[in-house]
C-alpha cells in the first residue's frame, strides 16, 4: 500500500514501476473474480436470479436456450473492483467518483434485474388516460395531481419509444430520471470538490479549452448515455464484457501513458475482472451481466474517460455500445417518423443475427471493430 | 386501364410475396381497432406487400416460428396473430400510387391533400402521407371527383362507402369496366369469415338493370368462410350489404 502510494504521488508517464503494478493489478483482480466466480453462480442460482421464459418477452426461438441462465453476473465485476479499489487505490479525489458512480448506476441496474424477475406486473396509465382524470376525476386533489403530472407522463410516453419493457422492472423514464440524478451528483462532485483543472476539457488535436460549469451537462450527458449504450450492447453472450476488455484496455493505457497512477491502476482491475467474467460469459453463457453490470461499467466506462480528461474520446473507446445505441434512436425515429424499418431489428447486433450471422460471429466481429477503433483512441489520446 | 405495374401490386396482395410459398392472401387489418399510433406501416394496416413480407419475417424470428414450414393458410393465420397486414384505404393508396407513378409520373402521397388540425399534425402528414390518407381524405372534393353516372366508370376509380352500417367508411378500387362487368378489388373484412378469412379480395358488379343504380346491379363476391360455422346458412354478400346501408356511396376518381 505504501508503495503504490508512492508511486501515486511521483508517478510519470510511462513510468514502468507504474505498468509492473497495473499488471500486478490485473492479475490480481483476475483470480479474485475466478475464485469466487462459482460462489456467485451458486447464489444466483440458489435464489433464482435467473432468465425465465415467462417473464422474458424476448426468449423466444433461439433465444429460448437462454432460459434459466442466472443474471446479475455483472456483480463479479461491480464487487471484485470496488473492494480491490477500497483496499488498495482508495483516493478521495481520484477513485472515489468513479466508483461511487459506478455503484449508484450498479443499485439502479440490481433493482431493475430484480424486478423484472420478483416484482409484480405494474400498471401503466396511457397519457390519454391522465389528461382524462385530471379533468374529470370525482376529487378535486387527484385532478390537480393529474394535471401537475401529465409533463412526467408525457415523458414517459416519448422516452418510451427508446426501449422495451415487459411490463415489470424499472421503465425507461425512471431510469434515466435516476441516472439524470447519479451523473448530477458525479458532475456536482467534479466541478465544485475536485479542483480548476476538472473544469477544461480535452479537444482532440487541438488541446484544451475552458468550458467553466458546462461540464456539469456534459459530464452527466456521457455518464447517461454510455451506461445506455453499454446496456444495449449486452444482448449476446460475451458482447459486452468483451468489447469492455479493449475499452478499459485502453484508457489504462491512456492513463499510464499520461502518467495518472489512481485511474491505470483501477482501469487494469477492471481489465482483469472483465477478463474473468467474459470467460464465464462466453456462449453458451454461465451467467449474463445483467443492467446491474452494464449500467455500472457504462457509468464508470464514462467517469473513468472525463477522469483523465478525455470525455470526447468515450465515443471511440466504446465505438460499438455507441453503434448499439445509434442503431436504436435511428431505428425508433425510423419507425416512429417514416413507419419503416431502417435495420431489420435493433440494437444493431439483432440485424445482424437476422441476416443469418451467428452470435458468435457477431460478437468477435464486433470485439475486432471496436479493439480496432480503441486503438484509434489512444492513438488520438497520445498527441 | 390499370398499369402493369398496378395489376402486380395487387397480384402481390393477394399472394404475398414471400419466397418459399404462394397463395398466402394479405389479411385485412382495422388500424382503428388496434389504435396503434406512431407504427410501422405493416403494423396499421399500410404496408406495402414488401413491407407486410418483411415485418412477418422478422416477426417469425422473433417467435421462433419457421414460416418455411407453414403452409399459406398457416402462414396467414400468424400474419393475422400478429397484427400483420392492410386496411382499406391504405391498399388502394399503394394501388394508386404505382398507377399515377407510371400514367402521370406523379407520386399521389405528396400530392393528396390531407387536412391537418395544427402545425405539428402537417408535419406529421408530410412525413408520413400514406398513414394519414384515410377514405374521407380520398372522398374530399380537393382530390377526387365525383364520377356522377357509373357508365363513366374506369379503372382507377373508387367506390366510396361512406358511414356504413358499422360506422365505418370503405373504399373499393375499381380494376375493369368491359360494359357490362364491373371489377374491383378491396381489402375488406366480412363478419361470416370469423378470424382467419378476411383480406385482401377480388369481386365484380354485373350490370342487370342498365338504366339503373349500382345498388341495383348483381354484385357477386367470394367469401372465405367456413360453411360449417354458418350452421349452412345462405352467406350474405357484406360488401354489397355495406353499400347498401352507406349513408354516402359514389364513386370517384383523384383529381391527379
Amino acid at each position: 500500500m505504501t508503495e503504490i502510494n508512492t508511486i501515486i504521488e511521483t508517478c510519470e508517464p510511462f513510468s514502468l514501476e507504474l505498468l509492473r503494478q497495473a499488471f500486478l493489478f490485473a492479475i490480481f483482480a483476475t483470480i479474485g473474480a475466478f475464485l469466487w466466480a462459482p460462489l456467485l453462480t451458486k447464489i444466483l442460482y440458489k435464489y433464482k436470479v435467473t432468465r425465465r421464459s415467462e417473464f422474458d418477452f424476448t426468449l423466444h426461438g433461439e433465444r429460448r436456450k437462454k432460459a434459466g441462465t442466472p443474471i446479475m453476473g455483472g456483480l463479479l465485476i461491480i464487487i471484485t473492483v470496488t473492494v480491490i479499489t477500497l483496499l488498495f487505490n482508495w483516493h478521495r479525489e481520484y477513485t472515489f467518483v468513479p466508483i461511487g458512480a459506478m455503484v449508484v448506476a450498479a443499485l439502479l441496474g440490481a433493482a431493475d434485474d430484480l424486478l423484472n424477475i420478483f416484482g409484480k406486473k405494474r400498471r401503466i396509465k396511457k397519457l390519454s388516460h391522465i389528461f382524462k382524470l385530471s379533468k374529470i376525476h370525482k376529487n378535486w386533489y387527484m385532478r390537480l395531481w393529474y394535471k401537475f403530472t401529465i409533463p412526467w407522463a408525457a415523458f414517459r410516453r416519448f422516452v418510451g419509444m427508446f426501449g422495451s419493457h415487459p411490463g415489470k422492472g424499472i421503465l425507461v423514464h425512471e431510469k434515466l430520471f435516476f441516472q439524470a440524478i447519479a451523473g448530477a451528483i458525479v458532475a456536482w462532485w467534479i466541478y465544485f470538490k475536485l479542483g480548476t483543472h476538472w473544469h477544461s476539457i480535452w479537444i482532440p488535436f487541438d488541446g484544451q479549452i475552458h468550458i467553466g460549469w458546462l461540464i456539469i451537462p456534459i459530464v452527466m450527458l456521457f455518464v447517461m448515455f454510455t451506461a445506455n449504450a453499454v446496456n444495449f450492447a449486452d444482448g449476446l453472450d460475451g458482447l459486452a464484457g468483451g468489447s469492455l476488455i479493449a475499452s478499459f484496455l485502453g484508457l489504462a493505457l491512456i492513463s499510464w501513458a499520461e502518467g495518472r497512477p489512481a485511474f491505470t491502476l483501477l482501469n487494469a482491475t477492471v481489465v482483469g475482472t472483465l477478463l474473468a467474467y467474459t470467460y464465464f460469459n462466453v456462449k453458451p453463457a454461465r451467467f449474463q451481466m445483467g443492467d446491474v453490470g452494464s449500467l455500472g461499467l457504462g457509468a464508470l466506462l464514462a467517469v473513468n474517460a472525463i477522469a483523465i480528461n478525455k470525455t470526447l474520446l468515450i465515443p471511440i473507446l466504446g465505438f460499438i455500445f455507441y453503434i448499439e445505441i445509434f442503431s436504436v434512436i435511428i431505428q425508433v425515429i425510423g419507425k416512429r417518423l417514416f413507419g419503416k424499418r431502417i435495420f431489420k431489428m435493433a440494437p444493431i447486433h439483432h440485424h445482424f443475427e437476422f441476416r443469418g450471422w451467428s452470435e458468435e460471429k457477431i460478437v468477435m466481429r464486433f470485439w475486432i471493430i471496436n479493439a480496432f477503433f480503441v486503438i484509434v483512441g489512444v492513438w488520438m489520446a497520445l498527441y | 386501364m390499370l398499369t402493369k405495374e398496378a395489376k402486380n401490386l395487387i397480384g402481390d396482395y393477394i399472394s404475398l410475396p414471400f419466397k418459399h410459398i404462394e397463395g398466402v392472401r394479405c389479411p385485412y387489418i382495422n388500424n382503428a381497432r388496434l389504435k396503434q399510433r406512431g407504427q410501422l406501416r405493416a403494423l396499421i394496416g399500410k404496408g406495402t406487400p414488401d413491407e407486410i413480407v418483411e415485418e412477418a419475417e422478422i416477426a417469425a424470428k422473433q417467435y421462433g416460428i419457421e414460416l418455411e414450414k407453414l403452409n399459406s393458410k398457416e402462414t396467414r393465420e400468424f400474419l393475422i396473430e400478429k397484427n400483420i397486414g392492410i386496411e382499406c384505404s391504405g391498399f388502394v393508396i399503394h394501388i394508386l400510387r404505382e398507377q399515377y407513378l407510371k400514367i402521370r409520373n406523379t407520386d399521389i402521397l405528396k400530392e393528396i391533400k390531407i387536412p391537418a388540425k395544427n402545425f405539428f399534425r402537417k408535419i406529421i402528414n408530410k412525413l408520413r402521407p400514406a398513414e394519414n390518407i384515410n377514405v374521407k381524405v380520398l372522398s374530399n372534393d380537393e382530390n377526387s371527383e365525383k364520377i356522377d353516372d357509373w357508365k363513366n366508370i374506369q379503372a382507377g376509380d373508387m367506390i366510396i362507402l361512406l358511414d356504413t352500417k358499422l360506422s365505418r367508411d370503405h373504399i373499393i378500387l375499381i380494376t375493369d369496366f368491359t360494359g357490362d362487368i364491373i371489377k374491383y378489388v378491396h381489402a375488406r373484412a366480412w363478419s361470416s369469415e370469423g378470424k382467419y378469412g378476411h383480406g385482401v379480395n377480388t369481386g365484380e358488379i354485373k350490370i342487370t338493370h342498365p338504366q339503373e343504380n349500382l345498388l341495383k346491379q348483381e354484385w357477386i363476391e367470394k367469401s372465405f368462410a367456413q360453411k360449417d360455422d354458418l350452421f349452412h346458412q345462405e352467406i350474405q354478400n357484406e360488401t354489397f350489404a355495406e353499400a347498401k346501408n352507406a349513408k354516402i356511396l359514389e364513386i370517384r376518381r383523384l383529381k391527379i
